[in-house]
């Protein structure tokens, strides 16, 4: 008897052009991709982005600087404290000021429980997308607890529009601190949780690990940064290397990705990178609660009508996707003339023409799970 | 090393296309020549002391009289940054790309090319990435007028409009009937009273 | 439902029947999974424990509109998405119901001023049953929206006719 494949040699084939999205269920939001496949391995892929592009950019050229707080929030919506601080600092460096302290203190401490919310989603719709329904919910217990001590500050949930240019909006309330201690310690106590669940799980271990490996050169050349970048062996971290807040007194390592269940840079390296700053950030959170000293929060120097000189800054933040950077052309006026954002899955998204040749359809979506894409960041 | 520090090596290398090293306004940045930028990007990530191994962020930027496409680099090794710029014609904007040095420029190019209108000479699929196909216009422009609708599609409230245009024609049609009834009343009140 | 749709008198028992149809469906709204912008994680925190979509009925989030039948619209909807809410919305089968959820769904949110590519609510293309504002409306606010859907299937003649 022949064997199989030999008995349809001659049947002609065709490749088949697939249209991913944008609403799909695995996509993380309204990405399309255009996919050539030749049964079920890809030859060609194309994205097409732009299915929420909100203008955001055309927005910060007409309203005045404080106005545009709340607007950098629904860029990357997962983390809205992270993209407020991006704008007030370069809004700040264009002014020449520095905010009290405290204010300094309270912002990192929201940048990094914002940071662990945000890896909590990407770890959770990360295994919804591999096929797991249990850790997103595992991962919204914590993230509803985060949620709840933001409301408690800033009485919003996701659009918090909390850092002012010069300090943050409000004080923390009394009993927030020991609330936080308590997230905290719950936090350490369930991460090993997630490895019983998820990290070590077999089937998530076979369709994750060894799959779209990406090497460090490529990462550095198309812009990649954040975790997905230190998932590829590149030991670069922004609050490390150029630091900003109050990073340069704290105490915190940088976690890379080692190959440890297949190679270095493969899906499973950028997801466990996450994983592993979650805790890092429950360090830094309790170094800064330790050290929280008191003062001011808002600068009296800002006065209540901003016209900063003419002029253009740039200050980059480490996001929990990687590093977002606001670049502020100011002509003298209260309104900007350009603010430019940087939005790092824009990049990160960037390398798909080049990475999906070769995988089979399913390992798109590991792929695209890995990288943690926010949608509203990558449109604008 | 700091900005003016990069701008002296530079020069010291013999680098042709540097037109001059701006100290700011607060952040300093050297201006190129357009048809230079590639070999000036070049020496800049190949160099042992300066090694600008990643290109953050490509802005199209314009101004009343010109645009500018300003670039800022990072270098993950040595743990510096350095902004470049380049000034463009204010009627037909063009520079070549850096996608040759910088694959990552390919997007941002594109999406500057989008939404601002500046061209990038030898870019491989110069397309629009943001906006449908068909789109006229660059909104990024400051004489960009926004349009009303696009293919079929309303861009502004349409069903909201129709909504105010009901409300007050049901205002009117009340306000008269409520007058016709006043004129009728008194009409009546004046004949029991005549 | 086909040959019986609005074909009964509306007395009596064939009120019963109407009523436990238009109970069986709010008690069993299967939304199809569209979340466009930040409202949808919002939308799936409404889905999480803590809030739990579930307990209503509505946990089985579909992903294909054809088997779907409700519309959550989460989200910022521009020129290049239209056409998709359009046609997703055409694919699903009577009885459908549309959510806006949001103030961009609303009436084009935060961006309704300067957005040159926004369509400034959803209405403008869709027809849409219930509101919910907020940017992005809690948990709670969603939950009030999707109980006025249920309220609206509630009263809806399935089974009797309708008098004039």
């Amino acid at each position: 008897m022949k064997p199989e494949t030999e008995k349809y040699t001659d049947v002609p084939t065709q490749e088949m052009l697939i249209s991913m999205g944008p609403q799909h269920p695995a996509t993380h939001g309204v990405l399309r991709l255009v996919i050539k496949a030749d049964g079920e391995i890809i030859t060609y892929a194309d994205v097409d982005v732009g299915n929420l592009h909100r203008c955001e950019e055309r927005v910060g050229q007409n309203l005045k600087y404080p106005q545009f707080v709340p607007y950098t929030d629904r860029l990357d919506y997962l983390s809205g404290m992270n993209n407020n601080l991006g704008f007030c600092l370069s809004v700040e460096k264009l002014l020449g000021v520095e905010a009290p302290e405290r204010a300094q203190y309270i912002r990192t401490i929201m940048v990094e429980l914002n940071r662990i919310a945000s890896h909590l989603v990407a770890f959770g719709t990360y295994s919804l997308d591999i096929g797991a329904w249990t850790p997103l919910l595992y991962a919204f217990r914590e993230r509803e607890w985060i949620v709840k001590l933001f409301e408690q500050v800033c009485g919003a949930r996701m659009t918090f529009n909390y850092m002012k240019i010069g300090g943050v909006r409000e004080d923390l309330p009394t009993g927030w601190i020991a609330d936080c201690r308590r997230f905290l310690d719950e936090q350490e106590r369930r991460w090993p949780e997630y490895n019983r669940i998820l990290s070590n799980n077999q089937i998530f271990i076979k369709r994750t690990a060894n799959v779209a490996t990406v090497s460090a050169e490529d990462a550095l050349a198309f812009g990649w940064t954040g975790p997905c970048l230190r998932a590829s062996g590149v030991d670069f971290d922004l609050r490390r290397d150029f630091p900003y807040l109050v990073y340069d007194k704290l105490d915190f390592d940088v976690c890379t990705g080692e190959g440890l269940k297949g190679t270095v840079g493969d899906c499973w390296d950028r997801y466990w990178v996450r994983m592993l700053e979650i805790l890092q950030s429950v360090r830094i959170v309790r170094q800064c609660l330790d050290n929280l000293p008191d003062g001011d929060i808002v600068t009296k120097e800002v006065k209540k009508n901003i016209k900063p000189p003419a002029g253009e800054a740039y200050v980059r933040t480490e996001n929990p996707k990687g590093e977002v950077g606001y670049y502020v052309v100011s002509d003298g006026s209260a309104i900007p003339w350009r603010v430019r954002i940087r939005a790092p899955s824009f990049n990160n998204l960037s390398l798909i023409p080049k990475i999906l040749p070769g995988l089979m359809i399913a390992d798109v979506v590991a792929f695209i799970g890995s990288l943690d894409i926010v949608l509203g960041e990558v449109d604008r | 090393m700091q900005p003016a520090q990069i701008f002296e090596k530079l020069q010291a290398e013999g680098v042709a296309g540097l037109l001059e090293f701006a100290e700011g306004p607060i952040d300093p940045s050297i201006l190129v020549e357009p048809d230079k930028l590639q070999e000036v990007l070049s020496v800049l990530k190949e160099h042992d002391d300066l090694r600008f191994d990643q290109l953050s962020l490509l802005s199209g930027v314009p101004y009343e009289d010109r645009f500018e496409c300003v670039y800022h680099l990072l270098s993950t090794v040595l743990k510096h940054a350095i902004v470049l710029r380049v000034k463009l014609d204010a009627q037909e904007p063009s520079v070549p790309t850096a996608s040759t040095v910088h694959p990552t420029a390919d997007w941002h190019e594109r999406e500057t090319f989008d939404l601002v209108g500046i061209r990038f000479e030898g870019h491989p699929d110069l397309r629009r990435i943001y906006l449908p196909e068909g789109w006229v216009g660059h909104p990024m422009r400051r004489d960009y007028v926004d349009p009303e609708e696009f293919q079929g599609i309303p861009l502004t409230d349409v069903k909201r409009e129709e909504w105010e245009a009901e409300e007050k024609a049901a205002k009117a049609a009340a306000a008269e009937g409520a007058a016709s009834e006043e004129a009728a009343g008194s009409g009546s009140d004046g004949k029991a009273e005549g | 439902m086909g040959l019986l749709e609005n074909r009964l008198p509306n007395v009596g028992l064939f009120k019963l029947a109407d009523k436990a149809v238009d109970w069986a469906r709010l008690s069993s709204i299967w939304p199809v999974t569209f979340g466009i912008a930040c409202c949808a994680i919002e939308m799936m925190a409404t889905g999480m424990a803590h809030f739990d979509l579930d307990r209503f009925g509505m946990g089985v989030f579909r992903a294909s509109p054809r088997q779907a039948d409700l519309m959550i619209v989460a989200g910022t909807v521009n020129v290049k998405m239209a056409p998709v809410v359009k046609r997703l919305y055409e694919q699903m089968p009577e009885p459908k119901w549309v959510i806006a959820m949001g103030a961009c769904g609303v009436g084009g949110g935060p961006y309704c001023k300067y957005g040159y590519n926004i369509i400034k609510g959803v209405d403008n293309i869709i027809p849409v049953d219930v509101y919910v504002p907020g940017c992005p409306p809690r948990p709670e606010a969603l939950l009030d929206g999707l109980m006025r859907v249920q309220e609206k299937i509630r009263k809806q003649q399935v089974l009797t006719r309708k008098s004039n």
